[in-house]
């Protein structure tokens, strides 16, 4: 119960919130959806990835490209940015997602800069380096999600959809497959898992939900530039996703708040704030590597 | 029901092993014992599709399985234990036995996340009856990786068993344990066999291999030497040379 109620608080942010307040609400509740996806891969399947950042621009490039170019409505993008992040994603990723370990990750890190290569080389359908303007508010039947307070609520449905979506695939049979391919392979073929097949799976859905979250970025800032997707924002959605506790979705959701609000309330450190956000992030790895959410519950 | 004809296999020019052949019958229990590094836990590799041989070839009730998929062969109905414990350490005792039972559910995975499904519950009986075969009930909510050894080889047992196998292979499942933890895995074995189920074990513990073994294979440097019941292998001057060495004449 407490779950949904906290989805609520935030909802009521509007009320009491400065429109400078929604809009780094709206972010965090947009990257708390990419980064939700990358914790299915990477807490749950053990795959740590690299790619999550330009799986999301496919997501608000194909939004962007979708909804300037054509007069489709515009929530009929989202479906679109869902396939085409798990098409990029799963055909590209699956090949690598066999190797192991680090091989895995320096693969995905190749996948990331081919999605920026490709979005800021491939003129002609991406406008290069030049971005995509003019992307339309967010509208459903004629009604413009366009001011703050009004994106921020759907923002903020969307990230409870994508928790809660979550929170069912992780408690289901295939969440129980994916932690024990995450623990042993082989013992997990030899009892019946379809390992490959798990990992496949797990890929698509990381890539999905980062395309899901593409999909608002291009509404919320209404412009796309390859260089919003480049391995920086890759690394930050992985450390969101393992800052938390790297098998808890709540975790999750708590790091994304924490450290993409950071901006805001390390303020006062003024020009040093970079620097007291990384030593956030050294002592949290150092004092709770399991993640904040397990160092503050005992495990049964 | 099992067949295996002239398996060989060499790991860079070391032949592991060369030309094995054995069969096991229904309901039987065959032991598969010989020195260490002899070929003994390879050859389970192979039979259960971990590793593909240069050669030769393993039936299982009349299909052929040489380097089939490790997921296949379980699902045909043999099902294994690794001699050095390969748990899902992260997962709680109960969970390393929903997932070889889960998995032979009908039903979707997407059904299950909205829990449309039911073949939910009669994972989790399934589960919960290997459970309570090993006697770990009390623990069904632990990490795996916190359990003792003992423990832990009957949760490697209850994990083999709950993927309904006819044929299961035991690679030393009394390694390790006490005297008394001995005889009780030596009993559970036993029960497995009242059911029905064929069982291949190699086992370095003498006693536990002669009290459930009706026939022995007895393998060295990849070879089968020896086969028949106890008494004739243990009889037998190839075997004993394997163990012990020529004995130096007067």
């Amino acid at each position: 119960m407490i779950r949904p109620l906290l989805f609520a608080l935030a909802a009521l942010l509007p009320l009491f919130g400065s429109d400078y307040l929604l809009e780094i609400g709206s972010f965090v509740a947009i990257q708390s959806i990419s980064v939700i996806g990358l914790g299915i891969l990477t807490g749950f399947a053990g795959r740590i990835s690299l790619a999550q950042g330009g799986l999301y621009g496919i997501g608000a490039y194909t939004t962007a490209l979708l909804v300037t170019g054509t007069h489709i409505p515009p929530l009929l993008a989202l479906p679109a940015a869902i396939l085409a992040a798990m098409l990029v994603g799963t055909v590209l990723g699956s090949p690598a997602i066999r190797l192991s370990g680090l091989y895995f990750v320096m693969s995905t890190i190749g996948l990331q800069q081919i999605i920026w290569i490709v979005l800021i080389h491939w003129s002609a359908l991406t406008n290069g380096p030049m971005g995509v303007r003019g992307i339309p508010a967010l509208s459903v039947a004629g009604f413009a999600f366009a001011s703050p307070a009004r994106f921020y609520l759907v923002a903020v449905v969307f990230a409870a959809a994508s928790f809660f979506l979550a929170r069912r695939v992780v408690a289901s049979r295939f969440g129980l497959f994916l932690r024990a391919v995450s623990d042993d392979e082989l013992s997990s073929a030899t009892s019946g898992v379809r390992v490959v097949r798990t990992k496949v799976l797990a890929l698509a859905l990381a890539s999905g939900w980062a395309g899901a979250a593409g999909f608002l970025h291009a509404f919320f800032l209404r412009f796309v530039h390859p260089d919003m997707f480049t391995l920086d924002l890759s690394v930050v959605e992985l450390t969101m996703a393992m800052f938390g506790g790297y098998r808890s979705l709540d975790g999750m959701m708590i790091a994304t708040v924490i450290l993409g609000s950071a901006s805001e309330y390390l303020r006062p450190f003024g020009q040093f704030r970079l620097v007291v956000y990384g030593a956030i992030l050294l002592l949290t790895m150092m004092l709770a590597p399991r993640g904040i959410l397990a160092a503050f519950t005992r495990r049964r | 029901m099992l067949t295996v004809s002239d398996i060989r296999l060499s790991f860079r020019g070391v032949k592991a092993l060369d030309g094995v052949s054995l069969t096991i019958e229904p309901g039987e229990a065959l032991g598969i014992i010989g020195p260490n590094g002899s070929g003994k836990s390879t050859l389970f590799n192979v039979v259960s599709g971990i590793y593909k041989p240069d050669a030769g070839s393993v039936v299982f009730q009349g299909r052929t399985i040489t380097g089939v998929d490790p997921r296949a062969i379980v699902a045909a109905g043999l099902a294994r234990t690794y001699q050095n414990k390969r748990l899902f350490g992260s997962l709680t005792v109960l969970e390393n036995l929903l997932v070889p039972a889960m998995r032979t559910q009908r039903g979707s995975w997407l059904s299950d996340m909205f829990g449309l499904d039911a073949g939910r519950n009669a994972g989790e009986a399934k589960a919960r009856e290997a459970l309570a075969f090993v006697g770990l009930e009390d623990l069904a909510d632990v990490e795996a990786r916190s359990l003792a050894y003992g423990q832990q080889n009957r949760l490697e047992l209850a994990r083999a068993l709950a993927c309904d196998p006819v044929l299961l292979m035991l690679d030393e499942p009394a390694a390790g344990l006490s005297p008394s933890e001995r005889s009780d895995m030596r009993g559970l074995i036993e029960r497995i066999r009242g059911r029905g189920i064929a069982i291949a074990l190699v086992e370095h513990d003498m006693r536990v291999v002669m009290q459930l073994c009706s026939r022995l294979v007895v393998l060295d440097h990849g070879t089968v030497i020896a086969a028949g019941t106890p008494e004739e292998v243990t009889d037998n001057a190839a075997v004993v040379e394997a163990y012990f060495g020529t004995p130096i004449d007067d």
